[in-house]
């Protein structure tokens, strides 16, 4: 703390004695401070600077002749995208990335100030040119082939530092899979590890693309992530924290990806990492975030890959793995189990009475010696055990017991736990589940045949992302759904009719399964219009806002059972008093019956007691079918009850992802 | 007169900052102190909107470690930053795996402490064994489980 307290002091006092040169010394204080102004300024400038001017001038020449600005490796460098108009701009805004203030939009202004910067005298510790912008040197040091001794010298300590402690070896694309409670986190993250010569990657560094959010409220939150309102910041930190984070925190498995890229492709990666230190850009949680700002760092190990020019206007972090994954680079993915996942596999070798003894122990309400006693074998010992220490740590997190309770209690159990020596080291190996890349692609358009009362009529769907509950589960959550802007057209030729099933702007559900060690709730919230029928049986549009909250728990076939309270509040013209609201019921079953085949039964009840009262039934049973990868196959058979009016229809559909 | 009255001033502030260090020493050195660190509010709206801008502390930082001088320093040879910086944030799994006999996070420790492959599984086991001399208390911070380490490692 000391060593960096003086540090911050000694630059904060430099800074100001050069600012206070530069453009009040010598003009208000230049009597005052001669002596300070002299120290600032008797940086080696005079004798070289002559030279250092020339080779200055017949480099920026040089790199005029050879166009070097236009150079694919220079945009990378500075994330330039092209603009309608033919010209550049870059994606970064902070002016502290850019030597010429015409650099946001201009490559070529912005590498002859690059190549001034570096001749410039060495000032302030890492504030120089040649500190800041290291993959900048290296590039145009090759393609210029600057003598380095031409250049100044400035320490560049904290860089070097930084660079030695990294040591990179090599490259990982990380994925951490979605939140099973958070479905909106299915969109996931992505960040790199960087490892060095350690065989653990726990102490690899990762680097991450995060926005500096600091705000509380989730909606502001959400305003600011998709609107660009954050600044987004690169960080570099060591990888445990980032494992802590993702697996043991908020139980999401993680999926490691190593790059193939060369030593010195990975070296290029990290000088371009430093460069990006302190610097910001706006953040934008759909399409330039944290996921598409790592392929600037893989483009800038090997510029020849074209990854960031390949996203859409959408870019999820399973979009970049795809992308990556057809440009060739990545090898075969290495499962991370997250903690609730190891401890699933712990609980899953015990029997029932034993999972209760564990969590008893974890509860304090039975000594951890107790373990010794009845007829347990070994390897149960030790699993109880091992799950109470787990399940303790859980409580912990969502603060059951206090500090001092839980380091007691946690030691008994650890200090018994090491009698038993470390048994099979197998055991606890995870079966990794399939992963992101043999799920299907996150856009889906369907077309199909339906009838409805008797009246057929053609379906075209879109749903641009993400995943239904009916969707193929490989390579996603079980049991959450996030869709948005799902939309459904139908077409009656009988009385040649084009309607608007369904437009939902949100869909989330997520059933998150109750057991023994966890309790988590379930929910959902949808928003959107659909064409429901009305209390005279005839059909309407009507918008609808529904969330409801609930529990949900394994069944025997390893399929997911719900149950909703829910509230429903609708408009639409047809309404009386053109609202109804009230509250519901939904349950419902979902079961994987085979690898390729899901079913799901579902009944709900609403009675709207406020404007339009009437009372709502329907009762689902939809099923789909895997074909491929990226091709499925539904069918949903519906009943709604309205008024006494009764509303039968089934609709077959196939899908396609892409 | 100016430079020495700010000089003076700069000394003030560091060693009121030194001052305030201390007086926290060894607070968040222990166990349960780093596990579930930076929790977020745990609300379900937070958690499904939080995963929009993927936004966690420590956005900034260029750290390649964020430091351990505020905890008590372990006396012996290992006089690694590193070292404890991982030890601090990961004590409470350490302290896990040491009584389990195994795991990454061990691993990745033993390894840190230089013990040659071939005698890791060895290394490991006698830690086990060792599990109440290292963790000796409820109350043991980084430093001492260090020390305890190298001193258990010794017999």
């Amino acid at each position: 703390m000391k060593g960096r307290e003086s540090t911050t002091c000694y630059e904060y006092w430099t800074y100001f004695m050069t600012i206070g040169c530069s453009f009040l010394g010598r003009i208000l204080y230049g009597a005052l401070f001669p002596a300070l102004c002299l120290l600032a300024l008797s940086a080696p400038v005079p004798a070289a600077a002559a030279d250092a001017g020339s080779s200055l001038k017949k480099l920026q020449e040089k790199a005029d002749a050879l166009d070097l600005s236009a150079r694919r490796n220079w945009q990378i460098l500075l994330h330039y995208k092209k603009t309608i108009t033919g010209g550049y701009k870059s994606r970064i805004s902070d002016p502290n990335f850019f030597l010429s203030p015409a650099g946001p939009t201009d490559p070529r202004e912005e590498l002859q100030a690059t190549l001034a910067g570096f001749f410039q005298p060495p000032g302030i510790e890492g504030e120089h040119p040649i500190c800041r912008f290291p993959a900048r040197l290296r590039w145009l040091t090759e393609e210029l082939q600057i003598d380095p001794s031409t250049l100044p010298l400035p320490s560049c300590q904290q860089q070097r530092k930084l660079i030695e402690t990294v040591d990179a070896r090599s490259a990982v694309l990380v994925f951490p899979v979605g939140h099973i409670n958070s479905p909106a986190s299915m969109f996931g993250h992505t960040l790199l590890r960087i490892d060095g010569s350690s065989k653990s990657s726990l102490i690899s560094y990762a680097v991450n693309y995060a926005a500096d959010a600091t705000d509380v409220n989730g909606f502001i939150y959400a305003y600011k992530g998709i609107f660009g309102k954050y600044k987004g910041y690169y960080s570099l930190m060591p990888y445990y924290l980032k494992v802590k984070e993702y697996s043991d925190l908020e139980h999401r498995d993680m999926w490691e990806y190593r790059l193939k890229l060369s030593q010195e492709e990975v070296d290029r990666m990290l000088l371009h990492t430093l460069e990006l230190e302190r610097i910001s850009s706006e953040y934008y949680f759909l399409d330039e975030n944290c996921s598409f700002n790592l392929l600037f760092l893989i483009e800038a190990a090997r510029p020849t890959l074209q990854l960031t020019d390949r996203t859409g206007t959408l870019v999820l972090p399973t979009n970049t793995i795809d992308i990556a994954r057809e440009s060739g680079i990545l090898e075969e993915a290495v499962y991370r189990p997250s903690q609730g996942a190891r401890m699933t596999q712990m609980a899953s070798l015990l029997s029932a009475d034993e999972q209760q003894a564990a969590l008893e122990l974890a509860r304090g309400r039975r000594a951890p010696e107790s373990v010794r006693e009845g007829d347990h074998t070994e390897a149960a010992r030790r699993g109880m055990l091992d799950l109470a220490a787990e399940t303790l740590q859980l409580r912990y997190a969502g603060k059951e017991l206090d500090h001092d309770a839980y380091s007691k209690l946690y030691l008994k159990i650890l200090s018994e736990r090491s009698a038993y020596g470390k048994g099979n080291e197998e055991s606890y190996a995870i079966q990794p589940p399939p992963p992101h890349d043999v799920g299907h692609r996150a856009t889906r358009i369907g077309a199909g045949v339906g009838v409805r009362r008797g009246e057929w009529y053609g379906e075209a769907e879109l749903q641009p992302g993400f995943h239904s509950l009916l969707d193929p589960d490989q390579g996603y959550l079980r049991g959450a759904q996030i869709r948005y802007l799902d939309t459904a057209l139908a077409y009656s030729p009988g009385p040649g009719r084009l309607w608007l099933k369904t437009l939902h702007l949100l869909d989330i559900v997520s059933t998150a399964p109750r057991d023994r060690f966890f309790k988590p709730y379930s929910w959902k919230i949808a928003t959107g219009w659909d064409t429901e029928p009305m209390r005279g049986g005839r059909d309407s549009l009507i918008f609808r806002l529904n969330t409801g909250g609930g529990f949900s728990a394994r069944t025997p076939g390893d399929g997911i059972v719900y149950a909703f309270a829910e509230l429903d509040l609708n408009a639409g013209k047809r309404f009386r008093g053109k609202v109804a609201a009230g509250p519901g019921v939904t349950l419902g079953v979902l079961e994987q019956v085979n690898d390729r085949w899901k079913v799901q039964l579902q009944g709900g009840g609403f009675a709207y007691l406020l404007g339009d009262e009437r009372v709502a039934l329907k009762g689902t049973l939809a099923q789909s079918f895997r074909l491929f990868r990226n091709s499925s196959l539904s069918f949903d058979c519906a009943f709604t009850r309205v008024g006494g009016h009764g509303v039968p229809e089934a609709v077959l559909l196939a899908h396609r992802y892409f | 007169m100016k430079k020495v009255l700010a000089g003076f001033a700069l000394t003030l502030l560091a060693s009121n900052a030194a001052l305030a260090a201390q007086a926290h020493t060894n607070t968040g050195c222990g166990l349960g102190t780093m596990l579930f660190q930076n929790k977020a509010d745990n609300s379900i709206v937070l958690q499904v909107l939080q995963s929009t801008t993927n936004g966690s502390t420590g956005t900034q930082t260029f750290g390649i470690s964020s430091g351990t001088s505020d905890c008590q320093q372990p006396s012996d040879i290992v006089q690694n930053e590193k070292l404890n910086h991982f030890v601090r944030s990961n004590m409470d799994n350490l302290a896990k795996e040491i009584a389990m006999g195994k795991g990454e996070t061990l691993d990745t420790f033993v390894e840190m402490l230089g013990v040659a492959p071939a005698q890791s599984d060895a290394y490991k086991a006698n830690l086990q064994a060792n599990f109440g001399k290292i963790f000796t208390s409820d109350k043991v911070v980084l430093a001492e489980v260090i020390d305890n380490v190298v001193a258990v490692s010794k017999n």
